[in-house]
């Protein structure tokens, strides 16, 4: 989504950001809501909730994997970790708000990051 | 039609935030969709979410479906606009925003602290959503293997989902 829309607005400002959100967007929705219908009428049986369990414990598996192979490339400098560290604890331990989360982390990524980028 | 608008102007809200993009901030929706507004139950939500994962497309798949279940194909449509608008915009003028700084460490130093803050969302995104919808030993399990054979193979997700599927589809998770 937000790919689409820096490679759009690249190629043709604005418009282009339009264009490409619409064209990455109609197909799908369209599909889901077909997919929303038979879910509709299928939702009670026994077999479509086990489907259903299934996917999305392995949904939020690849969730966590995308952050994992992100995690990976922080290893190249470390100090860095301590930022998902804090994120982490004060979203999932602390339960902070997204507000707070981002007020009390930035700091300290960007204090981290411009050391970095210093020496990376 | 007070709820269409409701809809719409929270999605819009969330979306302002959640320009890192729906998933690191899945626990933030189910919040707002199942306890805040009682728009819908966890249940549902978690049989959303497995939709929206199993089917192509952009990663906001969960909201649109949010949508069609308060009001239909409208609502669908109203979801997917009011979680699309604001952060598309907020792209477009950070990316200018960025490409602009002539600085090349200033540069750096904000893509690298924004990955950081990115990273520790996601990832405590998937702990939370995982505490809410896996249900067993079984579904942690499948989690847990979801990760490690996308962490150390290179298959393709859509083959772990239709795993899932069977899995599921004969009473395992």
């Amino acid at each position: 989504m937000n790919l689409a829309v820096c490679v759009g607005s690249r190629f043709a400002g604005a418009k282009g950001a339009i264009a490409s959100i619409l064209g990455l967007t109609i197909g799908p929705v369209l599909l889901v809501l077909v997919l929303a219908v038979l879910y509709d009428h299928y939702s009670y049986l026994e077999s479509v909730k086990g489907v259903l369990r299934g996917i999305s414990a392995v949904g939020v598996g690849l969730i966590a994997s995308t952050g994992l192979k992100m995690l990976r490339d922080e290893f190249q400098y470390p100090a860095m970790l301590l930022v998902v560290i804090v994120t982490v604890l004060c979203a999932s331990y602390f339960h902070l708000g997204l507000g707070w989360v981002v007020l009390i982390a930035s700091p300290l990524a960007l204090f981290l990051a411009w050391n970095k980028a210093h020496k990376v | 039609m007070s709820i269409l608008l409701s809809l719409f102007l929270k999605l819009s809200a969330f979306s302002l935030v959640a320009f890192g993009g729906v998933s690191a901030l899945l626990p933030v929706l189910l919040n707002l969709a199942v306890n805040q507004e009682h728009w819908i139950d966890l249940q549902t939500f978690s049989d959303y979410f497995a939709i929206a994962q199993a089917a192509p497309g952009p990663n906001f798949m969960t909201v649109t479906l949010l949508g069609w279940h308060i009001y239909g194909v409208i609502g669908a449509f109203v979801a997917t606009f009011a979680i699309a608008w604001p952060s598309s915009i907020l792209i477009y003028y950070l990316q200018r925003f960025i490409l602009g700084i002539k600085d090349p460490h200033k540069k750096q130093s904000i893509q690298y602290a924004a990955a950081a803050l990115a990273i520790g969302l996601v990832l405590s995104s998937a702990w939370e959503i995982a505490l809410q919808i896996n249900h067993g030993v079984a579904a942690y399990a499948l989690t847990l293997a979801t990760i490690a054979f996308t962490l150390f193979t290179r298959w393709h997700p859509l083959y772990f989902i239709a795993l899932g599927a069977v899995l599921g589809l004969f009473g395992f998770i």
